[in-house]
């Protein structure tokens, strides 16, 4: 495996279903042994990329490269690609070895061979003495192991997940998505991994595309997306985010509720912008502290470590929240505030 | 809980009676050498006999109609087949939306009376080619309309349970061309669903007397109807045999389609 190698590339991929464009000007780079994750709502294109990168769809125009060969026209089979559906994929009539033999059988493995790279692969995903099992038999995260070792099995070139934990409750979920990092990473296989669970893609990946109405918004590490989105949408998407209206001073600099923020962030004289900062950026001092904003605590969600606070706003109609350690935590509701935002941090919205 | 066992056995025995009664009188007509007057408790064992089974079934006239049916019956189910499996695999796993209008055509035949559908064709047939209905083989395109209602539901049914699309994608992302999805993973997975349909329509095809008669072709309801005034024993014997045949399907039918979990659901005769 070199890590340098192409595994996956879209280019300038563009489909549509009637009046619908559902994917435009895509392009994507997957690299040996990297997972990029396609992040966005439901109808961002994310699930038809990975369909047309598996050959269940046709693009109306651009291609789709495996390790530098053209794969636009090969028809599904041919692919040599692994693929986990988000759930009831399993064939219903066959036991748990044939599912996961069953690439290995279409592929002529003769059946000593296919048994034992059967019972190593059900080994790999936990699930060893169930291989006479048959898929009504096993629970819902027991099947998506099970599609996992039966897309994993026959060394694809490619490993395309499409939402595969979305039907599975929290804690399989999470058990799993490092499971499928772990497998994939050991066997070294690019994979595309769709989701609209935005936790799901920070915690994962190599690499987040975000996407939006058939267009890639941003493609980036997670810390990336998280730290450093490109566009109000990004920015909205990943993680919580307080949006705050602005008007903007003589010095260019914005104004909230009278007080001027140092940021790097400039508009024209008295136009009116809104800001975004996330909660984890916002931080609280004593009411009346120099710079700072003054405010009421109106609301507190406790979640373990880190609680969120709700303020409101004294001189200006908003509510913001703010990330806090637990331990942390001296306010109660009704507790006058003061609260500054982490300059370096705000970010204005260019989705208006 | 005992109340409520307690009356479904009450129900359970009355439809017993309701289905066996009749069967058991039509036994007694048939096969016992008494007077109808004269069938009452005293006669209960009297004079039982198989002749006018043996008789009639010997005939030259039921050898000739059941043959004919026989055939009609395979040439339908097999006819249904060729035409509904790969309409049902269509439906389900490229165009879900057009299963609706597959399943109100299917059912059509349930509000069409068979009149209008011989009326209909005949009429077309006469200028198209006279040919068509000479043959008692004209038979089989109606009898796979009227089996219709059943044999497309059962195929239906057998997919509903499971998501043919993605088993059909999954299959051909791990390297299996359309010939080897259809063979491994389609066909195991209709299974149920055409040994319904096919009995089914089997079942339907042995029955069905309107059409037949108003084509003028000689099949075992025909042949019932024709000797029933000749030789009565002997057609409620024919009758009664059909009726042990048919259920005894049906309880074949069950059996193997229970054997992966799927009872026959939905379905009426």
């Amino acid at each position: 495996m070199n890590p340098q190698e192409t595994a996956l590339r879209f280019s300038g991929v563009r489909k549509t279903f009637g009046q619908v464009t559902a994917l435009d000007s895509f392009d994507l780079e997957l690299k040996q042994g990297e997972l990029v994750t396609l992040l966005g709502p439901s109808g961002c294109g994310k699930t038809t990329a990975l369909r047309i990168a598996a050959g269940f769809e046709q693009p109306n125009s651009g291609s789709v490269f495996v390790k530098e060969k053209d794969v636009t026209a090969l028809p599904a089979h041919t692919r040599n690609m692994g693929m986990v559906f988000q759930n009831y994929s399993l064939f219903p009539h066959m036991s748990v070895a044939e599912n996961v033999g069953f690439g290995l059988r279409v592929r002529g493995v003769d059946a000593a061979e296919r048994d034992m790279l059967v019972r190593e692969a059900v080994g790999r995903v936990q699930l060893p003495g169930l291989e006479g099992r048959y898929p009504h038999q096993l629970s819902g995260g027991q099947q998506q192991r099970v599609a996992l070792a039966r897309a994993l099995v026959f060394q694809p070139e490619v490993l395309l997940l499409d939402e595969p934990l979305s039907a599975l409750d929290a804690k399989v979920r999470e058990e799993l998505r490092d499971e499928i990092r772990t497998l994939q990473r050991d066997a070294g296989i690019g994979a595309i991994f769709v989701t609209h669970d935005q936790d799901e893609a920070l915690n994962i990946s190599d690499r987040v595309c975000v996407m939006k109405d058939g267009q890639i918004q941003q493609i980036g590490s997670p810390r990336d997306i998280y730290l450093r989105p490109v566009n109000g949408f990004v920015a909205r998407f990943i993680g919580a985010m307080n949006v705050i209206e602005v008007q903007f001073s003589q010095q260019n600099k914005p104004i909230i509720a009278g007080i001027e923020l140092d940021s790097s962030i400039v508009g024209p004289v008295g136009s009116v912008a809104q800001i975004l900062v996330r909660p984890d950026a916002v931080s609280l001092c004593s009411r009346g502290t120099s710079g700072s904003i003054d405010g009421t605590v109106v609301g507190e969600h406790f979640s373990g470590a880190t609680t969120i606070l709700r303020i409101r706003l004294d001189q200006a109609e908003v509510t913001i929240s703010a990330m806090l350690v637990s331990r942390n935590v001296q306010m109660k509701v009704g507790d006058g505030v003061g609260v500054t935002l982490d300059p370096n941090e705000v970010l204005l919205d260019s989705q208006v | 809980m005992i109340r409520r066992n307690f009356w479904s056995k009450v129900i359970l025995v009355i439809v017993a009676a309701f289905y066996v009664l009749p069967m058991i009188a039509m036994a007694r007509f048939s096969f016992q050498r008494v007077p109808v007057i004269k069938l009452g408790w005293s006669t209960l064992g009297k004079n039982w006999t198989a002749d006018s089974l043996i008789d009639a079934v010997t005939s030259e006239r039921f050898l000739q109609a059941g043959w004919l049916s026989i055939r009609l019956a395979l040439l339908s189910v097999v006819l249904s087949l060729v035409i509904l499996i790969p309409t049902t695999v269509y439906v389900h796993v490229m165009k879900k939306s057009a299963r609706s209008y597959v399943e109100f055509l299917s059912i059509l035949p349930y509000v069409v009376p068979p009149i209008a559908l011989v009326v209909g064709i005949s009429g077309a047939m006469k200028v198209l080619g006279t040919w068509f209905l000479a043959s008692p083989f004209s038979l089989v395109p109606f009898y796979v309309i009227i089996s219709l209602p059943f044999t497309f539901r059962s195929l239906d049914t057998s997919l509903g349970a499971i998501d043919l699309k993605t088993l059909v994608e999954a299959s051909r992302s791990l390297g299996a061309s359309w010939m080897r999805t259809t063979r491994m993973v389609i066909l195991p997975n209709l299974k149920v669903g055409i040994i319904n349909a096919s009995f089914l329509s089997f079942a339907t095809v042995l029955g069905e007397f309107t059409i037949a008669s108003l084509l003028l072709k000689f099949t075992l309801p025909a042949y019932l109807a024709e000797s029933q005034g000749s030789n009565p024993q002997g057609t409620f014997s024919v009758g009664l045999l059909l009726l042990v045949v048919s259920s005894l399907m049906f309880a074949l039918m069950n059996r193997l389609s229970k054997r992966k979990g799927h009872a026959l659901t939905g379905l009426t005769l």
